[in-house]
């Protein structure tokens, strides 16, 4: 266990930096100069002169890119140089307002999708009913599902907020309902599809079928036999759900015009804004390998023929 | 047994590789790079010429209410602002808000009339000399006065390369600026300039504390809440990516203008489907800038449209002296496609007749009041009221390398823009010429604004720019001259130079309006731009509401000052 942490740590650490560099390179690589943005309205050639130098915009990458890294070990994250401030106080506001809003969506889509694939693989009737929700439900874009939502249950009924994101627990659940829902959407027809498959698959298998011979309770058949191992592929799935949300965020933030790490990434990006979609993929990345690990302790734990090998 | 090799294979497979999360990333980096593209709300350059004159619904104010509000929210459709330093602001985000923060040294009416603002009073005692008196009751929001020092250091901030002030121009003509009284300061100019007053009335001229701006630092000014003016509004938090908060200034020195609103939430909101739901919703009180093809779906709103005279031009701006479009001596090209246009099937086409066509460099709605006789006379007689485009033809008989796709850049996801390109792109077939559109993110776009190497490739730039005061001279000098900064065909013409030259050292206004009108004869006629039209300033405020200034100087002054309660 210790040594399957330490490597993964090793691992994601060895990610953050060849991530860091391949980012840092391929915005520096991108046409376009920063500097006329900051300028304002009026960019007269001196006052671009002036701020290439003091942004160092002019510096060669690999000074640009050691000074950021540099930097970024003792904790600094740097400054964007659009707003003039630091990273961190920019990206803290952004932090909890996507983490509340992938949570969010990920409790919706793990409990309704898991609950609708077993419903519907479990009972006939109701799956082809579900079948039939999914099919839309995947075939509709987050933005889509916005426009709806907003027009439905923003405007005509009122009752939710149009944008912003809320303060405190309570407000936030309340502004954030309707974009969780949106983002939520494809995802769990997604997740519902793969529940009923795999929970399908476990039902016809030769030791569910034996149980079933020997009068065991249905009930104590799907959920020591058929739930459990079923849970493998949906706890892997699930971990990639988490990745597709943060992407997806991007989305669903700009449509609800909540200030959250996926709409700062697309803007800063658009702006070559180099400390800030450093820090923000960082953290993506950072993200995405520590979902990656808990999907394999999870399976390692559901499944103890899963040995831990500490590969990855 | 099969069983366990099976999950095993499952398990294996949603595992995510190294490189697979780096690739994962740099797509989603790219993809936000492409995404911003889109909806992107454009805010170009302070360029072109414009428009405009009839006042239909036209008003510059909006009927008074004095009713005390609690709080009402305020959105900035072009985005969050990147500063609010009146140094460093160039938008309409940061423009607007810096406005309701500081005082300027001289105020405008929402018609565009000259008032004492933190200056008392102020005199032009020669050509070269002139003279403010401060006020002596005016303070910051810390209780400290506003102190000639002050003064002083603002305006002399502007002039200091090092600050990187965007509004450097204005202070071209100054040789010298000092404390010569207990509450006197005295101009002195190189060249007489009859601008520079009247553009102290813009952010230009606004007013910041020294100490304050020394304490937090030069750079830093304006970034976060980082500031300190004198103005009705104070900042009292600034949460990055979700709002500003202002709140009246309860000791404000100005009584005419003492905030009734306590508590100003100003959101930024771009994406135009939702700041529509969310007015229709009646979560936004108030926004500048409602894009026209918007104003449909905000008949039933719970509150009001409002249409003011404008500053704003719509126009083609050629990037590329080296080609038949842009040839600095030939104007025969532009000309032609200027001829092609129909302005009018613009304004009703894409604006719904919510704009004036504009037949030449600035619009009717920039003309001197006291000498609007002599600029309607010259605009009389500029053609462009109806397109010709047998004379367009005729123009280009014989012309050389037209054959050649001509490449127009415009704002990427700017409807507006989109469907004027559309037009323009009509009328050039119509003659025989072909242009292709390349809508630009809004990077890319200041980039062909402002760096050379980016106009390679691209002889049209669809441009909106704005005139800050109603002044044509304000505008002339980012156009000619050498090195003029949106001369990018580099036209040269001494005679308009110097005449316009002369123009602004007049202080008489009919006088200087014979002259701009008659380097104007010569600069139309060589079509230095194309212009199109002058669309109308769009405000919308609810039914809670009213107040605010409708015109286009809505940027430079307390407008949310003015607003107050209907019930």
């Amino acid at each position: 266990m210790a040594l399957f942490v330490a490597k993964r740590l090793v691992a994601l650490v060895l990610t953050l930096l060849v991530a860091s560099f391949l980012i840092y390179g391929s915005l520096y690589l991108a046409p376009g100069d920063p500097a006329t943005q900051l300028a304002g309205g009026r960019a007269t050639p001196e006052v671009l002169e002036q701020i290439r130098e003091r942004y160092q915009l002019d510096e060669p990458f690999l000074t640009r890119y050691w000074d950021w890294l540099t930097n970024v070990l003792q904790g600094d994250l740097g400054q964007s140089f659009v707003y003039r401030q630091d990273v961190s106080s920019l990206l803290a506001p952004r932090v909890g307002n996507t983490v509340f809003l992938v949570l969010y969506a990920a409790l919706l889509i793990l409990g309704v999708g898991v609950t609708l694939g077993l419903a519907s693989a479990l009972r006939r009737r109701v799956g082809s009913v579900v079948t039939a929700a999914t099919a839309i439900g995947m075939a509709t874009p987050a933005f889509v599902a916005a426009i709806v939502l907003i027009t439905v249950f923003a405007v005509n009924l009122g009752w939710f907020p149009v944008f912003g994101a809320g303060t405190g627990f309570l407000g936030r659940l309340w502004h954030l309902t309707l974009p969780a829902v949106a983002l939520a959407f494809a995802w769990v027809a997604y997740v519902t599809q793969i529940t009923k498959a795999s929970v399908r698959e476990e039902l016809s298998r030769e030791h569910v079928e034996t149980a079933r011979s020997r009068g065991i309770p249905p009930r104590l058949i799907v959920r020591r036999h058929v739930f459990r191992n079923a849970l493998i592929p949906i706890t892997t799935v699930a971990g990639l759900t988490v990745a597709g949300l943060i992407a997806g965020a991007v989305v669903v933030e700009q449509a609800f015009g909540i200030s959250g790490l996926g709409s700062f990434l697309v803007q800063a990006a658009s702006q070559k804004d180099f400390a800030v979609v450093q820090a923000i993929a960082l953290l993506l990345v950072a993200t995405f390998v520590i979902a990656n690990a808990i999907v394999d302790l999870l399976n390692g734990l559901l499944d103890p023929r899963l040995r831990l090998t500490g590969s990855g | 047994m099969s069983t366990s090799s099976q999950a095993c294979g499952k398990a294996r497979t949603g595992r995510i590789r190294l490189w697979e999360i780096v690739v994962l990333v740099a797509v989603l980096v790219t993809l936000a790079t492409v995404v911003a593209g889109c909806g992107g709300t454009e805010e170009a350059a302070t360029t072109s010429p414009g428009t405009g004159s009839p006042g239909d619904t036209l008003q510059s104010t909006t009927p008074p209410a004095d009713g005390l509000v609690d709080e009402i929210t305020w959105n900035l459709g072009y985005g969050e602002p990147t500063t609010v330093d009146p140094l460093k602001a160039g938008d309409y985000g940061p423009c607007f808000i810096a406005s309701q923060m500081h005082d300027t040294l001289v105020r405008y009416t929402p018609d565009w009339k000259l008032q004492p603002c933190i200056a008392e009073s102020w005199d032009q005692v020669d050509d070269l000399t002139l003279v403010y008196t401060i006020r002596q009751d005016a303070t910051f929001w810390d209780g400290s006065p506003v102190t000639v020092e002050d003064v002083v250091f603002s305006m002399k901030r502007h002039m200091d390369p090092k600050t990187g002030s965007i509004w450097a121009a204005f202070y071209s003509y100054v040789k010298s600026i000092e404390q010569t009284g207990d509450w006197e300061i005295t101009v002195k100019f190189t060249k007489p300039d009859e601008l520079f007053n009247k553009e102290m009335g813009t952010v230009g001229g606004a007013i910041v504390k020294k100490d304050y701006v020394k304490q937090v630092g030069e750079a830093k000014y304006g970034s976060g809440e980082n500031v300190m003016g004198s103005g009705p509004y104070k900042m009292v938090s600034w949460k990055p990516g979700q709002e500003i908060v202002l709140e009246a200034n309860p000791d404000y020195w100005d009584a005419e203008l003492a905030p009734k609103v306590s508590r100003v939430k100003v959101t930024f909101i771009s994406d135009t489907s939702t700041v529509t739901s969310a007015i229709m919703s009646g979560e936004i009180d108030g926004a500048y800038g409602i894009p026209q093809t918007n104003l449909a779906a905000l008949e039933a709103a719970p509150g009001t449209i409002y249409f003011g005279p404008s500053l704003t031009v719509v126009e083609v701006v050629p990037t590329n002296g080296d080609t038949p479009m842009g040839d600095p001596k030939d104007p025969d090209v532009r000309t032609a496609l200027s001829m092609a246009i129909d302005r009018q099937a613009i304004v009703d086409n894409v604006f719904s007749g919510k704009a004036v066509l504009n037949k030449t460099f600035t619009p009717p709605s920039a003309w001197d009041p006291e000498a609007i006789d002599v600029y309607q006379a010259a605009y009389d007689k500029i053609p462009g009221d109806a397109p010709d485009v047998e004379g367009a033809k005729a123009l280009l008989e014989g012309k050389q390398g037209l054959d050649k796709p001509l490449v127009m850049a415009l704002a990427a996801g700017n409807e507006e823009e989109l469907r004027v390109s559309s037009i323009v792109q009509q009328a050039a077939k119509d003659i025989g010429i072909t242009i292709k559109l390349k809508p630009l993110q809004a990077m890319d776009l200041a980039n062909v604004f402002y760096v050379p190497e980016y106009r390679k490739g691209i002889d049209l730039v669809m441009t909106w720019g704005w005139l800050d005061i109603p002044d044509p001279l304000d505008y002339t000098s980012l156009f000619f001259g050498e090195g003029a900064l949106f001369n990018w065909i580099n036209y040269r013409n001494v005679e308009v130079e110097k005449t316009l030259d002369k123009a602004r050292q007049t202080f008489d206004p009919v006088e200087r309006a014979n002259l701009f009108c008659e380097a104007q004869s010569t600069f139309t006629a060589d079509t230095i731009v194309v212009p199109l039209v002058n669309p109308y300033q769009t405000l919308y405020m609810s039914d809670r509401i009213s107040g605010a200034p409708c015109s286009f100087a809505y940027m430079w002054i307390p407008g949310l000052a003015m607003l107050g309660g209907t019930k």
